[in-house]
Parts: C-alpha cells; structure tokens; sequence
C-alpha cells in the first residue's frame, strides 16, 4: 500500500513538473512612486510615474505611465492577469484596459488625493477607492462613482489611509482612518468601528491565509494584531524601538514571518507571528520605509521602499539590503505580480 | 385710468433707458486712460526679445512680427514643463494666435496636448487655471476621443467635468466664501483664468460665469483697496511681497484696472490684460472713493480640513476699517490657513511700498501641515520646507497660529496670545518699518508711530527687546527671512519688538491727522489710555477704553464683548458694509455706490444693475 502511495507520488510528480514549468511566471516587480527627485509637498516632478520590472533584472526598470502623478497605490485584476490596472493618485483614479499601455482618468473632481485602490476580486467593474474626503465604489468601471461614507461620520474617519478586501470573503472590507479602523459587510456601502480604540491607523493588511488575522500599523502606537476578525486587538512590540508605521507584509509562503517599516525604522522582522521583532537596516541609506513585498516565489527576496531613496532589495530575508532602482524615489507602494 | 398710468409708467421707462445706461464723464475718462495704461502695459512684451509665452501672447494678439511668434511657439512647446502654469500661457497664446497662427503651429500645440498630461495640483487656484484651460481647449478641439487627450478622456468628458468644477467651485465661493481669499498674490491665479473664460469660452453659461467671477473677484478686493494696497489680512502671501507691497500682483491690478499708483508690470498680469475685461464703472467707484471711513466685514472659509479638524471648511471672519489715509483689517485668529496666513496689519499711505505694521506668532508644526495635506505628516516638513523656505523658521513674518486671537473695533485692535509652552516659537513679534517718521517708545508703555498723517499707536502687555533688520538681496528671499547683520551695504528695512512671554498681547490704535488731529494730540491723549490685562496661563485677557469711548473686552480665545455686549462673529455675512453686501447662502452679491447698484446672481447666473 505505501508502495502504491509512494508510486503514485512518483508518476505524478513526473507528469506535473513539466506543467509547472510551462505555467511558470516570471515574478515582476511594480512600484508606485509618490515622487522621484526632490518632494515638494503641491509640486509634482515630471518624473513622478509608475514603473516596473523583472524581478532578476537588477536596475532595468521599464517605465509603465502615469507621469505628472503623485501615485499613492495601484491595483491589479488578477483573474484577467493585469489587463485591467488602476493607479491611486493624487488627481483620481487613473485606469488602463490594456496591460497599461494606454491610461485614461476615470474618476471626475470630485475624487482626489486618491490614498488606496482595489479591483473586486472578480468582477473589474467593481473598483474602490479611498482619499482624505472617504471611501468611494464604482460599479461601472469607473463611469460613474459613489461616495459611501456611512458610518464613516468625522473629518478624521474620512480620511481613509488604506482598505483591504477579506480574502474569504469579497463583502468584507476593513479600512484604517486617521480616526479608528471600520470594517464594512456590505462590500463598503457602510462601515461600523471595529474593536480597536486607537486613532491615526496608517495601515490595515490580512493574514495570508488566516482570514481572522488582521494587523495595523499607527502614527504613534505601534503595531496591533487582531485575530478574531477585528473584534480585539493586542500590541506587539516585544522588540520594536518606533511608534510609526506605514506598511506590514506577510510572507505568503510563511505567514508567520511578517516585516513592517515606517518612519525611522528600518525593516522591522518577526519570525513568530509578530510576538518578537528584530530589526533590520543594513544597507539602506535611510530609515523611513513606505512599502515592503515578499517574492512569493522566493521568501528570502523582497523589496523595501523607502521615502526618497528608491527601492532596495534583500536577498536574505531581510538582513542586508541593497540598491534596485528608481533613484531617490519617494516609493509609496510595491506589488509582485506574475504578469 | 389705471391703463393710461400704465402707459405713462411705460413710456417714462423706455425713454429712462439711453439715460441709465450712459456711461459717467468720469467713467469715461476712466476708460481712455485705462485703455492708455493697456497700450502702454503690452508695450512691454510685444517687442520683448526675450522667448516667453507672454512675448508670443502679445505679438498675436497685437497681429505683430507673427513669423517670430510661431517660430518661438513651436521651439517652447517642444519641451512642455510644468503644471497649471504651463496651460494658462499655451493656452493664452493659442487664444490670441489662433486665425493668425501657420498650420504647423496648430498642429504643435495639439500635439502637445495629446502628448503632454500636466498635474492638476492641489489647490483652489491651481483647480481653477487647470479646469479653466481644460474645457477652453477642449471646445477648440470639441469632438476628439480620449486617445487624442493625454489624461485619457474626451474632448465632451474634459469639458462636463471643468464645468461642473468651475460652477460648484462658484457655488461654494458664494454660499459660504472663497477658500484662497484676499490674496494679493494669488489673485493673480484667479484673475488669469477668469478673465481667459469671460473671454474665450463658447458655452454661454462658461463665458458668463468667466465674467461675473471676475467681477467678484475684483469687487473683493477692490472694497479693501487702499492707494494700490490691498488691506489684510490675507489668506496666502508670500513674506517679501507683505513688506513691499510693489511686488505682488494686486499692485498692478490697481494700477492697470483702478488706475491708482506706479506703473507696476508682470508678464502673467498681461494675459488678463490682453483680453476685453473692463472693470465695471461701480467696481472703480468702490475701489478709488476713500471720502468716507468705513467699516467692512467678511466672511471666507478656511481650506478643507482632512484631518485633526471638526468641520471640513470652518468659517474665517474678517473686519476691516478704512480711511483715505489708512486702512486697518484682521482675521480673527487662529489656523485659518497653511503656512502663507496674515493675520492682521495696518496699512497706510505714507512711505509706500514699504507700509504696514503688523505682529504675530511664528507657529510652524507638523499638526497644521497635516490638517491641509495628504502626505506622511511625519516626513511632510521638508517637503513643505522645499517651497516654502520660511515655514519653520522662527523669524518668519508670515503664517497663523493656534495660540492667536484678534478683536478690532473700528480702528482698534486687540491681539492675544497664550501660548502652550514647548511649541515652536515661544515669542512674539511685532514688524515696525524702518521708514516711519517717528517711533516713540513712550514711558506710558505705549510705542507711538507716526507714518505721515497716520498715527498708530502699540501697547505691549508684556516686556520686549528691540532689534534691527536689514533688507536683503532679493535672491536672498528664497533662504532666508530676514537678516539681523548689516554687511555695510544693506539698507535698513524694519525693527522687531519680540516678547517672550507665553501669556501675552498687545492693544494697536490707529488714527488719522483728518480724525485726531496733531500727532502731539494722539500721543497726549492715547498715554492715559492704559488698557488693564490678565497674563497667566488659561487667563489671558485684557479690557480696555478706546480712544473713542468704546469699552473693550476681550478674553482668549473667543470672549469678545464691546460696551458691555458680546460680540457674535457666527452672525457675520458674506460680505458687509457700504459698498459690498451678500448674505451667507445667497449665492448673490450687490455692489451699491451712492444711487448706482449692481447684482451677481450666481443662482441665475445673470448681471443687473441700475446705471
């Protein structure tokens, strides 16, 4: 019988590996800067755009569009593998139909300094996105947009810094504000406070595969995880020496080796589901980190953007870290794809 | 009977109406210099050698040297750069040029259309000359896809949104105020744009809109008009242009459209003045008769709030009193708006351009940049820093704070000031110029100026130092504030009283020769009047007796009361005063002078008046 097992094992293992390699993609890394060059606050440097890149191809950045765009986030349609892109940006949402060879804005005045933007997982139609002034729905692929704000009452809860879709669930939404965090259940037409009484939550991310796993980073308190669905939270800091952070990632391939960077913090690393840190700054020029993605094809690989140095790449895990493009760029968000 | 009366009553109207729409003698000749002021302010650009948009501008629009016109068009728009203040003159010089202009040139300027996406910026002004240049230029083009527009979307997509922007823009400017108010530099970036729509728009309603915003934008500042000077305070300035108030744009708009003070020029200026805009005859009245003082309230909005805040557009209330010698104007405190605020100054006639006295505390933090701008506020200072060099210096003469608060009746004014201790800035400043003809630091406590036939007295409620500053060189504006050495060659530019007591205020009296008298008079007769003031912690107050017999009361931050009664700043009106009035909500504003009256209606979109 275990001989049969192991057989069968064999023979399938045989019969899939070329399958693999035939559907292998090529992981490509996409970063949004929120500027390249010196950063004025109002002022937008013409260099200012959306870039992207073969993971293996050191510095070989190819340029992608938007230019004369503070880019804030950018979304990608997976099921359609990236036919359909979205940018957040500071003058709306700027969509391409086409890989992103050509754009087109597709949100009118009314949305603008645009923080976040995510495709419905299945249908592209569905896009949302959030600024300073709330979170907005389009169901007509950005013809038509409707502000939802219901729930979401003060100046500070308007302010939606970033929003994640429950991956077990599109209906769910959960969103960190300059107030508290809300989760929405009815695919972000209204929001209700979750369990988390602290204010400026910069940023909301979802354990990979543990759909109740949540984690927040604040402007002045840290890191809280959640892991009941947002119902209760706890700090964890055992480790960490700064207040302020913009981005968590999980590595997808282990989700119990998290990172999160933010102001003055070099690359924070836990290798235990966030009970203890340790961090991490050697070879980055500066300390204020915006963004971090994990390969997922490669766990020790990923890349930290940093807030006017461009990106750096670790091939460890995160000990050691090296330049990889997009010089002096204020680099608001990174996303690996594999298309 | 009734229908003879009706008759007559018909009659006397019809005959009434070459009378009433006859322009003035004085208009007129009004008119003839405002049109030689014209000619001689494009004069300057449409011989101008040097590659400009506003050289081209003037040479199409004057029919002259064409072949120089396009070639230099075409070489400029090889390398577009820039926002907004790419598309104001591009667009300005197609305007003008269009009809006269080599197919080749059209053909760049689409081509950089097509090719070029500026940024929409961030602010009222930067939204109002990008919607602006977006819908004239897509009325040109009026049919195109979005493959032919480089934002994506087509010519009809461009021109709904920039119309539905410009007309909620104008809803909100009058129900509830504008934002970039009273800005004697930034007018300049509304008065381009407006003045481009009145002119080149072909939807009716747009031209329409173009032209009574503009009305209403020099109708604003032509109440607050003083000898080329526009009363503060302000909204936004940059800190060069209030010391020296020639090199802000209003200046020339009152020489140009008021035809008051020197012949000032600025090549942004010429795009307005190349167009057909003539200021109406009530709008020069209001702006030029200073034969009776008068009060004027307004009320603005503060620039939307994103975080940290209440309310998204928080009220601005603002009080001025003029004369023909001076003028004195006040916001009533607080964080009003980012980084450029002024809060309150006196300006007068004497030692132009070099006018005004004012105080204030120098507040800089990350809290008020995060409260306008979406960024990191943790990184955000140097950004902020980048453009505005001055905003966190300690120096600084320009920009609100928390910890102000103003009460002006008529021509006194109070100021207060309780300061958090570990703020920035744990002092105050008071800018006295160096030109005045006297300043008497009197053993009463009172500091007593004399600026010509303006007199204003200062009352310190606490100790301060003096020191001298110097003017610097004009490239030296862009690092730095001010400068307390004297390298031998640098002329005396003002005197700061600074005081460094966290508790702390001062009373300002202004009166002119015509209302007082002698200096001797206001000085003897202002060194009894001591105003009584509570300096401690969370009881800042003062309560003092004007030189008019009005009792003043004021305690920080809001507790205002004259003559035993509260004052209640929540009930003031768009605009209020002899010449301009509009009620919060109306969407209407009336202009009166003596018998003369006219009306934008914003709700109807429509221009009446009586003359």
């Amino acid at each position: 019988m275990r001989l049969t097992v192991k057989l069968l094992r064999f023979v399938l293992f045989f019969l899939c590996f070329p399958l693999t390699l035939l559907f292998a993609q090529e992981s490509i890394v996409y970063v949004a800067p929120l500027s390249t060059g010196f950063y004025h606050t109002g002022m937008v440097i013409p260099l200012s755009a959306l870039f992207y890149k073969a993971v293996d191809a050191d510095t070989a950045w190819r340029y992608k569009g938007r230019p004369n765009n503070r880019i804030s986030g950018m979304a990608f349609h997976a099921p359609s593998k990236g036919k359909y892109m979205a940018l957040a940006t500071h003058t709306g949402v700027h969509q391409s139909f086409d890989y992103g060879k050509t754009w087109k804005v597709t949100s009118g005045w009314q949305i603008t300094e645009v923080n976040h933007v995510a495709y419905d997982p299945i249908n592209p139609d569905i896009i949302y996105c959030s600024s300073p002034y709330g979170f907005y729905k389009t169901v007509d692929a950005g013809k038509s947009w409707t502000k939802h704000n219901k729930g979401l009452q003060s100046i500070n809860a308007q302010f939606v810094s970033s929003f994640i879709i429950d991956h077990s669930n599109p209906h769910v939404l959960y969103c960190s504000t300059e107030d508290v965090a809300y989760k929405s259940t009815d695919m972000g037409e209204s929001w209700q406070k979750m369990g988390l009484r602290i204010r400026h939550i910069r940023t909301i991310v979802q354990h990979p595969k543990d759909a109740k796993v949540l984690a927040v980073g604040t402007e002045d308190n840290g890191i809280y995880f959640s892991r009941d669905g947002g119902k209760t939270w706890g700090k964890r800091d055992t480790g960490i020496f700064a207040s302020t952070f913009y981005t968590i990632a999980f590595d997808p391939s282990n989700p119990d080796v998290i990172y999160a960077g933010g102001f003055q913090t070099g690359v924070y690393k836990s290798t235990d589901g966030g009970k203890k840190w340790k961090q991490y700054f050697k070879g980055l020029p500066i300390l204020d980190i915006h963004a971090i993605a994990i390969d997922p094809q490669n766990s020790n690989r990923l890349y930290a953007g940093t807030m006017g140095k461009g990106v750096y790449r670790s091939d460890d895990g995160g000990q050691t870290w090296a330049f990889a493009g997009v010089k002096n760029g204020l680099i608001s968000a990174i996303k690996i794809e594999s298309f | 009977m009734t229908r003879k009366f009706f008759q007559l009553f018909l009659l006397l109207n019809l005959l009434s109406v070459p009378f009433a729409q006859a322009q003035s003698k004085t208009y007129q000749h009004y008119l003839k210099k405002f049109h030689e002021r014209k000619a001689w302010f494009i004069s300057n650009y449409d011989t101008l050698s040097r590659e400009s948009y506003s050289a081209i501008a003037a040479r199409y629009a004057m029919n002259k040297d064409i072949k120089w016109a396009d070639k230099t068009f075409i070489k400029m728009l090889q390398h577009p750069k820039g926002a907004m203040f790419w598309m104001f003159p591009v667009v300005n010089c197609y305007m003008h040029g269009k009809g006269k202009m080599s197919p080749e040139v059209e053909k760049a300027v689409r081509h950089a259309w097509k090719t070029y996406a500026p940024s929409r910026g961030d602010t009222e002004n930067h939204w109002a000359m990008w919607y602006t240049c977006l819908f004239l230029m897509s009325e040109q083009w009026p049919d195109l896809p979005g493959s032919e527009w480089a934002r994506g979307t087509s010519s009809e997509e461009n021109r709904k949104e920039a119309k539905e922007y410009l007309f909620d823009w104008a809803r909100i400017t009058t129900t509830i105020g504008q934002g970039e108010f009273d800005s004697p530099d930034y007018i300049l970036e509304y008065m381009v744009p407006l003045t481009l729509l009145a002119q080149f728009a072909q939807d009716p309603q747009m031209k329409k809109l173009g032209e009574m915003l503009t009305d209403y934008i020099m109708a604003d500042f032509a109440v607050e008009h003083l000898d080329q000077q526009y009363i503060g305070g302000y909204s936004r300035i940059y800190e060069r242009n209030l010391m020296n108030f020639h090199t802000s744009a209003s200046s020339i708009f009152a020489y140009v459209y008021f035809g008051v003070g020197e012949a000032l020029k600025h090549g942004w200026v010429l795009f307005p003045v190349l167009t057909d805009y003539k200021l109406p005859e009530i709008i020069y009245d209001i702006a030029t008769d200073r034969s009776k003082s008068y009060i004027h309230r307004e009320r603005k909005r503060v620039r939307n709030v994103i975080r940290y805040g209440e309310e998204r557009n928080p009220p601005v209330y603002k009080y001025d009193y003029i004369t023909k010698d001076y003028g004195i104007g006040s916001l009533m405190g607080g964080i009003l708006q980012p980084i450029q605020q002024h809060t309150w100054g006196v300006r007068y006639t004497y030692g132009k351009p070099y006018s005004i006295i004012f105080g204030m505390h120098p507040y800089w933090s990350l809290h008020e940049i995060g409260m306008f701008f979406p960024e990191e506020v943790k990184t955000s200072m140097a950004a902020i820093t980048a453009s505005k060099t001055t905003y966190n210096n300690p120096d600084k003469w320009t920009g609100g704070s928390p910890f102000e608060r103003t009460f002006q009746h008529k021509n006194t004014l109070i100021a207060l000031y309780d300061i958090d201790l570990g703020t920035t800035s744990n002092h105050i400043d008071g800018f006295f110029p160096a030109n005045l003809e006297k300043r008497i630091i009197d053993d009463s406590g009172w500091i007593i100026c004399k600026a010509g036939d303006t007199y204003v007295g200062w009352y310190p409620l606490q100790p301060g130092q003096w020191s001298k500053e110097y003017e610097l060189k004009k490239q030296a504006y862009n690092t730095k504030t001010s400068s307390s050495v004297n390298d031998g060659t640098m002329k005396l530019r003002n005197y700061r009283l600074r005081s460094y007591n966290l508790q702390n205020g001062y009373v300002v009296e202004v009166r002119s020769k015509d209302e007082i008298g002698s200096f001797d008079n206001f000085k003897n007769k202002l060194i009894t009047h001591i105003p009584k003031a509570a300096m401690t912690p969370g009881n800042v107050s003062v309560k003092y007796k004007t030189l008019d017999k009005d009792i003043m009361e004021f305690a920080f931050p809001n507790t205002r009361k004259l003559n035993g009664k509260t004052v209640d700043l929540t009930k003031t009106p768009l605009f209020e005063g002899p010449f301009l009035n509009a009620e919060v909500g109306s969407q209407m504003l009336t202009m009166t002078y003596k018998k003369k009256k006219m009306v934008l209606d914003f709700k109807k979109l429509q221009i009446s008046k009586n003359y």
